[in-house]
């Protein structure tokens, strides 16, 4: 078998001037948590390892001149997760990477692997779609900027083509809005969500509003959450998580093949059941932020 | 492609292929077969090794990632023939048994007290999640590690 071409360019000018040259059978490799266990069990030939590992320019988080956080696709969820911008603009999306997978995973994998890889468990993507976040996708012919709606489909797939990348996510700076992420999962520490919510809300008048929520892990792409208003009091707590429990059996009545997430008969019940956990723990975090 | 990097402290310069995995590099290329193969896809840290100064899977990483990098893998935590802190504090603590997982934990432990030097309880557990023992347990591992934090202190 022939040898693997390795490439890993050291700046954004060097990968730009890469891509024409590329072979289609070409990798994109971040940080290879998740594409190192595809090639262990698939085994596929590729020509071409174009690693994104040693560009700067990607790992960078900053706040740009029209009101936005830019964070490099290279960004990792433990970078991420120390990150003050972050933390202070968007803790969802901390919360979120603060909790993904092991020590050693969150070292290595990236915000952008996991918005491509685009797993229906990922973690990332709900918190994208709650912020109304855009991602920056590089190609040949220059860099566009899309909203998440249009980077991953309904069907769970992405428009990234092959011979793309994506170099960074915008996410809009509210500082009035507040928003937290929880999930449940089968192991405490390092756990793959069964279920996630994350919601975001603002202040008025000493009351939280809660403007918009996403679910992640019960569907092919996040979903909106039908009445996030109903997360901002524990009063309406069981209104919500059983409008959130019929909202999981509809997907699953609705769907006409076979769940990219195999999960048993058990693991599904399983699943609207954790939706109260999820919706009650929602609701605990945003009372608490009143505090 | 000619990596540059740093092996437990020892500049080195090779002609390796890129898209091996870092764990067989390491134990087949570089002969330190301290470090283990478990699972082979990120679950069981038994392959933890530790890149930049973080803990890594040597099983998801690819050798031309170690380019520009320092490594360290159990092997370098010895020096001029003394154990490391967190090692003497393995066996004092016995959080030993058959040894496989241990120098992944090690190495995971390592990179919290170089962050961290004073970790909580609950510090120990998430640097430790990704990690699985499957003979000792993990209540003399998270004793080491507090024997280990103590004793650096001392030494400081
Ligand atoms: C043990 C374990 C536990 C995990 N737990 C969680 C968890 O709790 N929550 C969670 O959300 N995820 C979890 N994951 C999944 C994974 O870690 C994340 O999805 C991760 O962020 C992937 O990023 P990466 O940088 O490692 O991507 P890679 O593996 O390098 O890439 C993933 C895919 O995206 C492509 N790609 C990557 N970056 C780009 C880019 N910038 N442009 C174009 N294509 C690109 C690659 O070609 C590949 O197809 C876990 C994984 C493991 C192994
Ligand atoms: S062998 Fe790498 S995590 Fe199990
Ligand atoms: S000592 Fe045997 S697996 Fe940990």
């Amino acid at each position: 078998m022939a040898r693997t071409e390795y490439l890993q360019p050291g700046t954004l000018e060097d990968l730009k001037n890469l891509l024409p040259t590329l072979p289609t059978n070409t990798a994109v490799l971040a940080g290879g948590t998740d594409l190192m266990p595809q090639i262990r069990t698939r085994h596929p030939d590729y020509e071409c390892i174009l690693s994104l590992w040693n560009i700067p320019d990607l790992r960078v988080v900053e706040e740009t001149t029209d009101g936005y956080l830019k964070i490099g696709a290279m960004v990792t969820h433990a970078a991420a997760a120390d990150n003050h911008l972050i933390r202070r603009y968007f803790r969802g999306l901390y919360m979120a990477c603060s909790h993904v997978g092991s020590q050693q995973v969150r070292n290595k994998g990236t915000l952008g692997g996991s918005l491509v890889n685009a797993s229906p468990a990922g973690d990332i993507a709900p918190c994208i779609f709650l912020y109304h976040g855009q991602l920056e996708i590089l190609s040949q012919d220059g860099s566009r900027r899309v909203d998440m709606d249009e980077f991953l489909f309904p069907d769970g797939k992405t428009c990234l083509q092959q011979g793309e990348i994506l170099t960074a996510i915008y996410l809009p700076i509210d500082k009035e809005l507040n928003s937290c992420f929880v999930k449940l999962g089968s192991r405490r520490e390092v756990t793959i969500a069964q279920i996630s919510l994350c919601a975001a809300w603002k202040n008025y008048s000493g009351k939280p509003e809660v403007l918009s929520a996403f679910v992640g892990a019960i569907d092919r792409r996040p979903c909106a959450f039908p009445n996030p208003g109903l997360l901002a009091d524990l009063l309406t707590a069981e209104q919500a998580a059983q409008l959130l429990a019929d909202q999981i059996r509809q997907i699953r009545l609705k769907r006409t093949r076979p769940p990219k997430l195999k999960l048993t008969e058990a693991e599904q019940l399983y699943k609207e059941r954790a939706a109260k956990g999820v919706v009650y723990d929602v609701v605990e975090l945003i009372g608490a932020a009143e505090l | 492609m000619e990596l540059h990097f740093t092996l437990n402290g020892r500049p080195e310069t090779m002609e390796v292929d890129g898209s091996k995995r870092l764990l067989d590099f390491i134990r087949d290329d570089l002969g330190l077969t301290g470090t283990k193969e478990g699972c082979g896809e990120g679950e069981c840290g038994a392959c933890t090794v530790m890149l930049n100064g973080e803990a890594i899977h040597s099983c998801l990483t690819m050798t031309g990632q170690l380019d520009g990098g320092e490594l360290w893998t159990i092997e370098g935590l010895e020096q001029n023939g003394e154990l490391d802190v967190i090692q003497k504090a393995f066996i004092k603590k016995s959080a030993v048994q058959c040894g496989f997982c241990v120098s992944g934990m090690v190495m995971s432990i390592k990179a919290l007290l170089l962050k961290n030097p004073h970790p909580t309880q609950e510090e120990v557990k998430m640097a430790i999640a990704g990690n699985i023992c499957r003979c000792t347990g993990y209540r003399e591992v998270k004793a080491a590690v507090q024997e280990a934090a103590a004793a650096q202190s001392e030494e400081e």
